[in-house]
């Protein structure tokens, strides 16, 4: 029963782990969507760009733990795209990096999302 | 590849530790959710090591999800009857009194060329010799011989047998186990005398074998190869 009660107990913590890692991704990284939406307004995109690359220094290595490392490459890439375009003042390239962050982010936010949908 | 390789030792230690608390049903072959919870976990377990894109905790999470699930349903079973029931098959007597069972045979999916070649794996040719056959929930037959086709016992023979008991390994390789010293209620010293008689040291054995009966067997290390 000591063995019965020390799998539970891992499984809990296992469980327990992997709900609060998924709340931390959906979280970080929905604050990163919406970073990203106020950068498609000139005024705020330089502060928005700075507290963007500041959430993804913080957070990248914790995402990193259950999120595939070419994932993680994609989106550090569009990042370092983005902040490119924006110092080269290149308007179109930096929208579409900015929609592709978007949908990149976006995905990672469904892995990290219970559907029935996700399941099958 | 350096991640490969630390991912391949990590992967090892935490299958070790998972078939471990699993116990000795995954080692041997028992239940059918045993082999199916042996085989996810192989794997699960490779795909890390393959793959450095495939996160680490891919494989962890489900290995020991899995582990949780077997531990969980073999107390079950163990503890519920009717759970047992439903989850594990029926063994199923094949021959019963000498006599085929062709209906259990029909359910097991068993042909009686099948079944004949088990005995021939039993070096049993004679049906006339079978008692019973029993297609057990591991998917082993057991066969159990009438008494006139076993072997004679000693008891049956009026012969006195002494019994040695079981043997215990108390040296090896000139390390003593003091779980069994102390098993066997001995004391070191005794042991030491014993082996000074002989004109050995602890460090010259290379296994001592000690009988429930007290009967030794010593191979110091100048005999083996």
């Amino acid at each position: 029963m000591k063995v019965f009660w020390i799998s539970l107990i891992l499984f809990s913590l296992l469980l327990g782990a992997t709900v609060f890692n998924g709340y931390y991704i959906r979280k970080t990284v929905g604050e990163m969507q919406d970073l990203l939406r106020e950068a498609q307004e000139t005024e705020r995109r330089a502060e928005s760009l700075s507290s963007l690359a500041e959430i993804w220094e913080q957070s990248s290595l914790s995402i990193g733990f259950t999120v595939g490392a070419r994932k993680i490459e994609e989106i550090e890439s569009l990042m370092t795209e983005l902040t490119w375009a924006y110092h080269a003042e290149l308007e179109d390239s930096f929208e579409k990096n900015r929609l592709l962050l978007l949908s990149a982010t976006e995905e990672l936010i469904r892995y990290e999302t219970v559907s029935a949908e996700a399941i099958l | 590849m350096t991640t490969i390789l630390i991912r391949t030792v990590l992967i090892y230690l935490i299958l070790l530790i998972a078939m471990r608390m699993m116990g000795k049903r995954q080692i041997g072959e028992l239940e059918i959710s045993d082999l199916i919870t042996t085989l996810l976990i192989s794997e699960i377990a490779s795909l890390p090591i393959t793959d450095e894109e495939i996160p680490f905790s891919h494989a962890v999470i489900p290995i020991v999800t899995l582990m949780t699930f077997e531990v969980v349903t073999s107390t079950l079973v163990a503890n519920f009857p009717k759970i047992k029931n439903l989850i594990t098959a029926r063994p199923a007597t094949l021959i019963d009194n000498g006599k085929l069972c062709p209906r259990e045979l029909r359910k097991a999916r068993i042909s009686a060329d099948e079944l004949i070649s088990e005995l021939r794996q039993k070096e049993i040719t004679d049906l006339d010799e079978v008692r019973y056959a029993i297609l057990e929930q591991n998917g082993k037959i057991s066969v159990i011989s009438r008494l006139s086709a076993r072997p004679p016992t000693a008891e049956q023979l009026n012969l006195t047998v002494e019994d040695e008991g079981l043997f215990h390994i108390i040296i090896d390789k000139g390390v003593l186990n003091k779980y069994t010293l102390q098993k066997l209620n001995l004391s070191k010293e005794t042991l030491l005398t014993q082996l000074a008689s002989q004109n050995l040291r602890l460090k010259d054995v290379y296994v001592m074998l000690i009988s429930d009966s007290g009967k030794t067997k010593i191979i110091p290390k100048s005999e083996v190869k």
